[in-house]
């Protein structure tokens, strides 16, 4: 999902990215002006990816695919997520969670609203779900300590 | 901000679509129902502002944490969380 997102990323011509932006027509929660955003993927941060604003390209938030950290996290979606982004399943959908990173080295991942993006109609939305099992802050376990 | 009285049984209706019922009211308790289509997002005040502090604090993110970070998760190998 996020290649077939990025191959559009390698494929621009050079206008502003219009082709390669995601319309997200809510914005995002605390962005909610900012409809366009795109993916940027670069080889430092990788397995993370900016997720940068078209409209202010110099606010990016730092996102990741929350299926490389999480096993049979796709499964906890509910199927009405897939008609906000115009999607017929759930399956097709790329999957993104907003990363955090905290003091002292370690970061967290917001697993409770993961951003949703129908890469077939470039459309994207954040949904905040009705899961009290699914975290705001999942620990990614890379703490200086090297703790667990 | 408007402001409507309502007693237990009685709701409002929001842009024709959306209806918030009060279900019951016990001491400083009250229960809401609300009936929305499912693309409408409908959550808890301080869920939604603690997703807003997430993004706007990940939005304060600088590259080089970013990659010190990202270059320790690798280090770490593809261990899954369940």
């Amino acid at each position: 999902m996020t290649e077939q997102v990025l191959e559009r990323e390698e494929t621009r011509t050079g206008l502003s990215g219009e082709q390669t932006a995601i319309r997200f027509p809510e914005g995002l929660p605390g962005f909610e002006a900012e409809d366009r955003w795109e993916l940027v993927q670069r080889e430092d941060v990788r397995p993370f990816l900016w997720l940068r604003s078209c409209r202010s390209p110099a606010l990016a938030i730092l996102v990741v695919d929350p299926r490389l950290l999480v096993d049979g996290y796709a499964e906890k979606i509910p199927a009405h997520v897939a008609d906000r982004v115009g999607a017929a399943s759930a399956d097709g959908l790329l999957l993104l969670a907003v990363v955090t990173l905290q003091e002292g080295g370690g970061a967290t991942v917001n697993l409770r609203a993961p951003i949703v993006v129908n890469p077939e109609r470039m459309v994207g939305v954040q949904v905040i779900l009705d899961r009290r099992d699914l975290p705001l802050r999942h620990p990614l376990g890379v703490e200086d300590d090297g703790g667990e | 901000m408007l402001v409507l009285s309502r007693k237990p049984g009685e709701a409002i209706v929001i842009g024709g679509g959306i209806r918030l019922r009060v279900l019951e009211v016990r001491g400083n308790h009250v229960r809401l129902g609300v009936e929305a289509p499912p693309e409408v997002n409908v959550v808890r005040e301080e869920l939604h502002r603690a997703v807003v502090a997430a993004n706007r604090q990940s939005a304060r993110t600088d590259d080089r944490s970013a990659a010190l970070v990202a270059s320790r998760l690798r280090a770490r190998g593809g261990g899954k969380a369940r």
